[in-house]
């Protein structure tokens, strides 16, 4: 009990302060390119070896969404934004924080699909998603969606 | 823990087990009686949710000095062993958003872990995100991100 005590106040002592004009870190960077379908930005800061994986999409039309290495995300991203209108995934964020090279991002997603017809699709739902970056690139993308409890249909944009 | 503690997290593991057994439970209810049962610190109902291959990991404390062995075990007595090492005697959770998918049970969370010390107890709090992967009525996976970041002490009342 002592030992883990004082392990926690050793973690209080190291704890580094969040400075305000912070340089906006990779997984940051990769992140928020990532909400607004930047896909240029995404691919300059992907590691060739990546994983990207929708732990939550196993029931969904085409999933689970599963790609390994650089190229198959891309591809993945690009089908989404070209094949499927997919053009904007904003988080409301309640948390996001990073350690160790972990980011993590949750609250509210509000993704939005262009339709042929002009308006668009939109699926509203919370989501975690955990972003592992190493040597300064993102080596793994892991998403973790409310498919079921949000509103709208992914399935719908998908089809 | 108090023996009040230890009887409602048998309970709530009895509850989810018993009769037909855990593969008929949902996600959502074996996630958080294994949640109770994390919090009470009680060694013996989490081994009951347990699967033989279960994996309990944070990525979170990967690079934290501190922590000097990596908080990431696989089977039931090396994940018991490595958080009986933390001496906590319970933790609290205060759960903001929770939701399941895939099997995949979200826990979006302020957590308190409170240790004993002579003249009372002391208490540390912070941001954590758990992820509990539940396969055939089985936690298979506690999946741990803490913002060690903005961990604080809590004064007491």
């Amino acid at each position: 009990m002592k030992m883990m005590t004082s392990l926690a106040l050793a973690l209080l002592a190291s704890a580094p302060v969040w400075a305000q004009d912070a340089e906006p870190s990779i997984a940051t960077m990769y992140f928020e390119a990532y909400e607004r379908m930047d896909l240029e930005t995404m691919e300059s800061l992907l590691a060739e070896d990546a994983v990207f994986t929708d732990r939550g999409s196993g029931d969904q039309p085409g999933g689970p969404y599963h790609y390994e290495g650089r190229a198959a995300i891309m591809a993945a991203m690009t089908s989404f934004s070209e094949q499927y209108g997919l053009y904007r995934i904003h988080y409301d964020r309640v948390m996001a924080y990073e350690s160790s090279g972990q980011a993590v991002f949750a609250g509210e997603v509000e993704a939005r699909w262009h339709r042929p017809d002009g308006q668009d699709n939109i699926w509203r739902g919370d989501v975690v998603t955990a972003i592992r970056v190493v040597d300064g690139q993102v080596i793994e993308h892991l998403d973790m969606p409310d498919y079921h409890g949000g509103t709208g249909s992914v399935g719908e944009s998908l089809q | 823990m108090s023996v009040f503690n230890k009887c409602l997290t048998a309970a709530l593991v009895a509850l989810v087990i018993a009769p037909a057994g855990l593969a008929q439970g949902d996600a959502m209810t074996i996630a958080r009686a294994y949640l109770a049962a994390y919090e009470a610190q009680d060694y013996d109902a989490m081994r009951g949710f347990y699967a033989e291959d279960a994996h309990f990991i944070d990525p979170t404390s990967f690079d934290i000095e501190s922590v000097a062995v990596d908080i990431d075990w696989t089977g039931p007595d090396a994940i018991i062993e490595g958080i009986r090492a933390w001496g906590m005697a319970r933790g609290e959770y205060r759960i903001d958003r929770s939701y399941e998918a895939s099997g995949r049970v979200v826990f979006l969370a302020e957590m308190d872990v409170i240790y004993a010390v002579p003249d009372g107890e002391v208490v540390f709090r912070y941001p954590i995100t758990t992820i509990i992967t539940v396969r055939d009525g089985q936690v298979v996976e506690h999946r741990d991100y803490t913002d060690f970041q903005h961990m604080h002490r809590v004064e007491s009342d």
